[in-house]
């Protein structure tokens, strides 16, 4: 009997602290609360709703009118959008940092403790990649013949992800914020590999204390694994590798649910706008906290 | 003795998990200036921003003595608006509402992360009772 007790204490403890449960977590609905629609919010009839503005409610509707349980699919077919946010970094296993990767990791620190002030978020500068990954308001897989199209809601933008055959870049003319992507089918999983990031951009914000960034170096290098399970299931892994800054491979794993019901809507961070809520909002607490 | 050893792990593993776990639900833009003692103050509506990167809401509150403080206070992104029940209707220039929020742990100051804000007929015109939630994007 205890030790059935201690089994179960520990099973909740591992449950609770397991990476895959954060990462669902994040991408599912919000909590019910009294205001919130029951109908889809859209534009107008033949429209659809976007993937943040569906609340549990909506999304559970949506499901039942799309028949999403028990759908046939083509587990080669990764069309749809998903998730409404992303897939958390496990911020619970970063890798050891090399001298240079701590030094990097440092200079990332805030001025402020509020919020992180040197976050190139709060000037509109590109997101990058893998950050999309961990933060985007919802994806779209578009499938083609000779490449795979992603397109991310935040910042309104898409990677091409290369399928016919071509070798990713070893020295690109250019480092680019999203990289340079190829993928390919191992049996039923997507691989993405990825290359060429320009070191400007942040792998994520340090979602533990919010005043640091991860860095990373051109040298960095992806590895995404997708898997449809279900109609309405993509499971998603990320392997990360910069070896200037980190002594092994930073490895997140999480599942991204299909919103049927939604497609992507327009988020654009606008200089003018943020600049105005920066003063309003993030100064007010940088002024009062120095 | 096992059973107290086990107990003794589940409460130092929930120390150490639950700090982690509450990090894990703030927006990109970070809310832990926010105090966690509500405030209600009732006002009449200067400026509403339906934008991004948060809808804010500016509104203006008279004391005893007839003096203005303005407030200004934030939601979450526009979509993430949208899923709550907010619309870019939802308020207007002279509405006067009642609000409750989360005003910033700084003395003095008059930022505040918004709550719950009420109509003067009782509409309520969002409810963020998603506490401890609150802070999520």
């Amino acid at each position: 009997m205890r030790n059935r007790i201690v089994v179960s204490i520990l099973a909740l403890i591992s449950l609770a602290l397991s990476p895959a449960t954060v990462a669902q977590d994040r991408t599912f609905g919000r909590p019910t609360t009294a205001t919130q629609p029951d109908k889809d919010v859209t534009p107008g009839p033949g429209w659809k709703t976007c993937p943040r503005c569906t609340n549990n409610k909506q999304l559970a509707a949506a499901n039942k009118t799309y028949n999403v349980e028990g759908h046939p699919f083509d587990p080669h077919d990764l069309s749809g959008v998903w998730g409404n946010n992303g897939i958390e970094l496990d911020v619970k296993n970063v890798p050891p940092f090399t001298p240079l990767g701590e030094q990097m990791f440092e200079a990332t620190r805030s001025e402020i403790p509020t919020t992180n002030s040197k976050d190139g978020m709060l000037i509109c500068d590109p997101l990058g990649y893998p950050r999309l990954f961990a933060y985007n308001y919802g994806f779209q897989f578009v499938m083609l013949p000779d490449r795979v199209l992603q397109f991310f809601e935040w910042g309104h933008t898409w990677r091409d992800i290369w399928t016919d055959g071509r070798k990713l870049p070893d020295d690109p003319p250019q480092q680019r914020w999203l990289g340079y992507a190829v993928g390919r089918w191992e049996g039923d999983t997507f691989v993405v590999e990825g290359y060429g990031y320009d070191d400007r951009s942040w792998i994520s914000e340090d979602r533990r204390n919010r005043i640091r960034g991860f860095p990373h170096t051109d040298q960095m290098r992806t590895v995404e694994r997708y898997r449809r399970t279900s109609y309405g299931t993509l499971e998603a892994e990320i392997t990360i590798t910069d070896p200037k800054i980190f002594t092994r491979p930073w490895i997140t794993k999480g599942k991204v649910e299909l919103r049927p019901n939604a497609e992507l809507w327009e988020y654009f961070c606008v200089p003018s706008e943020s600049d105005d809520y920066n003063k309003r909002l993030i100064d007010a607490a940088r002024q009062s906290n120095k | 003795m096992r059973l107290r050893r086990a107990f003794a792990m589940a409460v130092l593993a929930l120390v150490v998990a639950i700090p982690t776990l509450r990090g894990v639900v703030f927006a990109h833009h970070s809310r832990s200036h926010y105090g966690t003692e509500e405030s209600t103050t009732k006002g009449v509506v200067l400026e509403y921003k339906w934008r991004n990167p948060h809808v804010f809401v500016v509104w203006a509150v008279k004391d005893q003595n007839g003096k203005t403080t303005q407030w200004v206070g934030e939601m979450a992104s526009l979509t993430s608006m949208i899923a709550d029940g907010m619309t870019k209707d939802s308020l207007k220039t002279g509405d006067e509402i009642t609000v409750v929020a989360f005003p910033s742990k700084n003395p003095g100051s008059t930022e505040a992360l918004i709550k719950k804000i009420t109509k003067a007929d009782g509409t309520v015109v969002v409810d963020n009772s998603r506490v401890p939630n609150l802070r999520a994007p």
